[in-house]
């Protein structure tokens, strides 16, 4: 069985930085991850980061993205691809399959960087081709460039949904319109403004209720909702379009830490079940670590700064830094995360981020299929 | 009209490519070497890429990433393969899975040498995005 000192899974921008951090201190580091590429979703992430104080803000995810390949490449982390991490045993054991075969990898910590996946909306149509999450058209355009069709309507006015809608646009397509639930524009003004200027009509207050057509999506219905969210007869818009892309939000890919036994909270600020864990990252499962979007949902620039308190603090776990030198590699990042997270953009992450740390979740008893957790 | 994108305002133009042939339903399609199967099928217009067990419902794209399997496909006889991760070669052979689809290979032939892959596929083994009646 191969030996490291420190396991990564998920080689998006938080593993990316964990794995470079434990490099950093000294660490013989694998980095896993089961796509083809590294960086996860940072290379469909053409648009410049936006809102945040600390240095990432005005370069674009697809730079960073490939500066953070650099960085682990040039501190010697070995990168294995195809490799999908699909067992963790207690001892600190991965197993990971690759396309033929399956072999087990044994760390003296493990930092779980899975990331998170789209969420569904369920309408009548829902299931048809052309209905997709906003990520998926985003990979389409911006990472394979190509069209995954000509005209769009998009759900949901989060920065997902604003800045697709936008990418979209740049792309060739038309957004026939941008609809939420909510009454008004969940993301950040700048994205909202480039809409609006585009002359793509946001819709607050309206929802979808169907999309139909002979096999494919060919028209989308959207109505507007009261103030229980229940669909109001007579409101109905119907837009042709061949494309339905879903931004409704993300969830925490958690299954590794379910079967490590880490404990879980349900944190709805944070996108649903994540793993309890503590300002350095750590679970509840000793020498395991989360970061980024499997530790809560937040945006890449975030994803990294856990990243790297994660990978130090794993350093120290796996014996290769003392606890003194591990607390001052993490200040910074510390101190970055509470600047990215200060601001009314950033409540709801600081409340849910403060319950994990209170144990909140975990006294209430609400874990654990606890039902309503 | 392609759903390439030949030019783009952040990205700029595309980047080489070597063209390469693959067949969807016997008909010759472009597609690059090397991209997703289900960006080859998006940019030649093809919207069906598979038809649920019990419906027959067509389904396309969704996650795009490799976690939904909405996009299974038969690909070279191997019935289940998810076209948004798996790399389009020369000459390669996909066609529209129905339902669980089945091993090419398996056809006709309980004998198929090496112990090959069972007939019947395993449960689950596609679409797991709203049931997949």
């Amino acid at each position: 069985m191969r030996r490291v000192d420190v396991a990564v899974v998920g080689a998006g921008p938080a593993g990316l930085c964990a794995a470079a951090e434990a490099a950093r201190h000294g660490c013989e580091v694998a980095l896993l991850d089961e796509n083809a590429k590294a960086g996860g979703q940072l290379f469909k992430q053409i648009h410049k980061f936006f809102g945040s104080r600390a240095h990432h803000a005005g370069r674009r995810g697809i730079d960073i993205g490939a500066e953070l390949l650099d960085e682990v490449a040039g501190l010697g982390v070995h990168v294995c691809l195809g490799a999908a991490v699909w067992g963790l045993y207690e001892g600190k054991t991965l197993a990971v399959a690759e396309s033929d075969h399956s072999w087990r990898l044994a760390a003296g910590a493990i930092v779980l960087a899975t990331g998170a996946t789209e969420n569904g909306l369920s309408f009548p149509g829902w299931t048809l081709p052309g209905v997709m999450g906003a990520g998926c058209a985003q990979t389409m355009i911006n990472v394979h460039r190509v069209l995954p069709g000509r005209r769009v309507l998009m759900v949901g006015s989060g920065n997902v949904g604003l800045i697709v809608a936008y990418q979209l646009l740049q792309a060739g397509a038309e957004v026939a319109a941008v609809v939420d639930v909510l009454p008004r524009v969940g993301g950040y003004p700048v994205h909202a403004a480039k809409i609006a200027r585009a002359g793509v009509p946001v819709l607050t207050g309206h929802t979808v209720k169907a999309v139909a057509g002979d096999g494919v999506a060919e028209e989308a219905t959207v109505w507007a909702v009261d103030e229980h969210f229940r669909g109001m007869p007579g409101s109905e818009q119907a837009f042709r379009v061949d494309t339905v892309a879903l931004a409704v939000g993300l969830s925490p890919m958690a299954e590794l830490a379910w079967l490590a036994g880490c404990r879980m909270g349900h944190v709805p600020e944070l996108g649903g079940h994540v793993p309890v864990h503590d300002g350095r990252m750590a679970t509840s499962v000793p020498g395991v670590f989360v970061a980024g979007d499997v530790s809560g949902v937040e945006e890449a620039s975030s994803a990294m700064e856990e990243g790297r308190l994660a990978g130090v603090w794993a350093a120290s776990a796996a014996g290769k830094t003392t606890t003194e030198q591990a607390a001052g590699a993490a200040e910074p990042h510390v101190a970055a995360l509470d600047g990215l997270r200060s601001g009314p953009y950033g409540a709801h992450v600081r409340r849910g981020k403060q319950a994990l740390a209170d144990g909140v979740a975990a006294a209430q008893a609400q874990v654990l299929g606890g039902g309503g957790v | 009209m392609t759903r390439r994108i030949v030019d783009h305002p952040v990205l700029g133009p595309a980047p080489a490519h070597v063209p390469v042939t693959i067949f969807v339903g016997g008909t010759p399609v472009e597609a690059f070497e090397g991209e997703p199967i289900a960006a080859a099928l998006a940019a030649a217009g093809v919207r069906v890429f598979r038809r649920t067990s019990k419906r027959g419902e067509s389904r396309q794209l969704f996650c795009g990433i490799g976690r939904c399997t909405d996009c299974v496909m038969v690909v070279d006889g191997q019935p289940n393969v998810r076209t948004c991760v798996t790399p389009a070669r020369e000459g390669m052979r996909v066609e529209v899975q129905d339902g669980r689809g089945v091993w090419e290979r398996s056809r006709g032939d309980s004998s198929a040498p090496g112990g090959g892959p069972a007939a019947e596929p395993v449960d689950g083994a596609a679409g797991v995005r709203g049931g997949d009646e």
